[in-house]
């Protein structure tokens, strides 16, 4: 390497030609690198570094550790186990949460569900809607005995009635059991009718 | 001067694609569930994998434990796996990235000790040190950042492609272009070349 600062040009020129890359040719620069002995040394060096450090590399390398590849498969299988443990368990939890979800919910839609009927039906009508609902009933033509009885006793409605009596039986005794003594006597006044 | 310049050529080749047949092989029997195809792979990079980041790292007991990390990360994302790249380049991007994920938990770079096997040579390893090519890494090391530094482990130690390395490192082409220009500047200075 040539000990003196290299001039403007042949620094500009290398530059170009780090970053157009070896292959590339360009006229100005080859005619420039032909005819400055500052440039052919500078290559020359450079393309003995590149040996030197690709014969360096070879003399440096470092034996991998012995029986690295079996300690790599043990920590593999190691590992596997633990994977399939915490993927059972967060299956159990999330089936946990599931069923807590569809227990909520078998009491919660019953309630509301209620709680719309009789928002929409006022009170001491129920029985005029029933007579409705038998004449509307009686007036349908070609139904057959079974599926009129099936009609008139409503098993649905039935059921969900039983479920929402349940679920309000439960939430009164819970009132009555645990909330303060300074609750509202509305939420506490009315007799359970379980486990009271 | 065509011909002066042809041998500075520093642009690796692409590997041939059928070069990796048994890579590719093993690959797909570790995906369907064979455990040893993966030792093989293993044993294929291993001492890659293992060097490079002794490299980094320069403690070879962290060298062989980040090395383990790395192929474990392998093992689990080999299906994602881009079969057009040679598996080394991905395994080296691994390797790099736990690399650095280590150093962010430990020490910088400027701040690693040489493996004390290494650190205290005796006279005879240490006058074998300079004389032979590996102290150039050595010297290198102590004169180049290291970004500099890695990019021209790739490049001239693994002899990757100016492509592969900007994708491992995470830079664009030009910008390894420039690093390793200036680090050929900076070793030259140092009368390393």
């Amino acid at each position: 390497m040539n000990a003196q600062k290299p001039r403007w040009i042949c620094r500009v020129l290398r530059g170009a030609r780090a970053l157009a890359g070896s292959d590339a040719t360009h006229g100005m620069a080859d005619a420039h690198f032909a005819t400055c002995s500052d440039c052919q040394q500078y290559f020359s060096g450079l393309d003995r570094l590149a040996r030197d450090l690709k014969e360096a590399a070879r003399v440096a390398q470092q034996p991998a550790p012995a029986g690295f590849d079996s300690r790599v498969l043990a920590a593999l299988r190691q590992k596997q186990p633990e994977r399939r443990v915490r993927q059972r368990r967060f299956s159990q939890a999330a089936f946990a949460v599931a069923g807590v979800a569809a227990a909520v919910a078998l009491v919660v839609i019953p309630l509301r569900r209620t709680a719309r009927v009789n928002r929409t039906i006022p009170q001491g009508s129920s029985a005029t809607v029933g007579v409705e609902v038998a004449q509307a009933i009686d007036s349908l033509p070609n139904l057959t005995a079974s599926v009129r009885t099936a009609l008139q006793q409503q098993p649905l409605q039935e059921e969900i009635d039983s479920m929402s009596a349940d679920a309000r039986s439960a939430v009164d005794f819970l009132a009555l059991n645990f909330l303060p003594d300074g609750a509202p006597e509305s939420a506490k006044g009315r007799t359970p009718t379980a486990g009271g | 001067m065509t011909a002066l310049l042809r041998p500075l050529s520093l642009d690796v080749p692409e590997p041939d694609p059928s070069e990796g047949r048994e890579e590719r092989d093993c690959i797909a029997s570790t995906l369907a569930g064979d455990t040893a195809a993966y030792g093989q792979l293993v044993r294929m990079h291993q001492s890659r994998v293992f060097n490079f980041i002794y490299q980094m790292t320069r403690q070879r007991q962290d060298a062989e434990d980040l090395a383990q990390q790395t192929f474990i990360k392998a093992y689990r994302n080999l299906q994602s796996v881009d079969p057009s790249r040679p598996l080394i380049n991905w395994l080296l991007t691994i390797a790099r990235h736990t690399t650095l994920n280590h150093f962010r938990d430990t020490k910088r770079w400027s701040e690693l000790a040489l493996d004390p096997t290494d650190s205290d040579p005796s006279p005879a390893r240490a006058a074998e040190l300079r004389e032979t090519e590996s102290g150039i890494w050595e010297r290198a090391r102590a004169r180049l950042s290291a970004r500099e530094f890695e990019v021209m482990w790739l490049r001239f130690a693994e002899e990757l492609s100016t492509r592969e390395t900007a994708r491992i490192v995470g830079l664009t082409e030009t910008h390894v272009k420039v690093l390793v220009f200036r680090a050929r500047r900076a070793l030259a200075q140092e009368g390393i070349a």
